[in-house]
């Protein structure tokens, strides 16, 4: 399987099926989630209507930490088995993952605001993915940084490797220190912790942005792939010249 | 009146507002990537579609 997709024009195929329908998808998505999110579902008790700013705020903390793990693996692949789609899968990849960590660091300032009454702590949770931040801004710089792209990929994959220990430590900051952000409600080993209408609207805007992500990687794939491509192009008409 | 002072419905309206803006400009810039690299790639002779040296 993962040889099969190491082939980019295998891959080309692959992508021009699964992105439309993830983008039909995506649509339906944030369409029903935020009927959802800003209608239907009622107001939290504590919250009050508030509550609403968590169903774009924790898919996109989700997303951010998806993204860079994913990214990480596929530059172990890249790095193992010199698999050419997963190296650009990361450099694809890395645009998206910061924007979704932006939007959580915006969107929780602005539930922290009225919450709790600031904008900003230096706690474990928003430190951690303040460093997240950094690390995808890091690596974007990176990656493109040589005048070799295959010298920036193999950069970029050590940043990612190395900075895959933040992951366990954005999951796990709430429980390990006492931290202003509050513990996981869904993810946790016994029952969720949120009402089935909150939940739902919750679900199905994550479903949303993972679509979303997943039309918007296969799009930026098939750009680097054609770069790549055109990279191999000049090369080739420069030894011809020469 | 100051930002600290907005209601609940101004909070929620920021967030999505934000979130919506930084997601809209992504698909921009991803599409826009693409389509100059297609361009590109015509330019240079090689169809986007075609299997091409690897």
């Amino acid at each position: 399987m993962i040889r099969r997709f190491a082939n980019p024009t295998r891959f080309l195929a692959l992508a021009r099926v699964v992105m439309p329908l993830a983008a039909i998808l995506c649509a339906f998505g944030f369409g029903l989630g935020l009927w959802l999110a800003l209608a239907a579902s009622p107001p939290d008790y504590q919250q009050q209507e508030t509550v609403r700013i968590m169903y774009v705020h924790v898919p996109a903390a989700w997303m951010a930490l998806f993204v860079y793990t994913s990214m990480a693996i596929a530059a172990i692949t890249g790095f193992v088995w010199k698999h050419v789609v997963a190296e650009l899968y990361a450099k694809a990849a890395a645009p998206v993952g910061a924007a979704f960590t932006l939007i959580c660091l915006v969107t929780g300032a602005l539930w922290g605001q009225p919450m709790w009454g600031t904008w900003w702590a230096w706690d474990a949770r928003m430190t951690s993915v303040l460093v997240l931040l950094f690390l995808y801004l890091g690596y974007i710089a990176l990656v493109d940084a040589f005048d070799d792209p295959q010298r920036g990929i193999n950069a970029g994959a050590i940043l990612l490797i190395v900075g895959l220990v933040n992951i366990p430590v954005i999951k796990f900051s709430v429980d390990w220190w006492n931290t202003l952000h509050q513990p996981a409600s869904l993810t946790r080993l016994d029952a969720p912790a949120i009402d089935s209408t909150m939940l739902w609207p919750l679900l199905t805007m994550a479903f949303a942005f993972k679509m979303l992500f997943v039309a918007l990687v296969c799009l930026r794939l098939q750009t680097e792939i054609m770069r790549r491509r055109l990279a191999v192009r000049h090369q080739q008409v420069a030894g011809e010249a020469a | 009146m100051s930002i600290a002072d907005l209601t609940h419905a101004e909070y929620i309206f920021l967030a999505y507002g934000v979130t919506f803006v930084v997601l809209a400009l992504v698909v921009v810039q991803s599409w826009q990537s693409f389509r100059a690299a297609r361009c590109a790639l015509q330019d240079a002779g090689l169809a986007s579609d075609k299997k091409a040296p690897e």
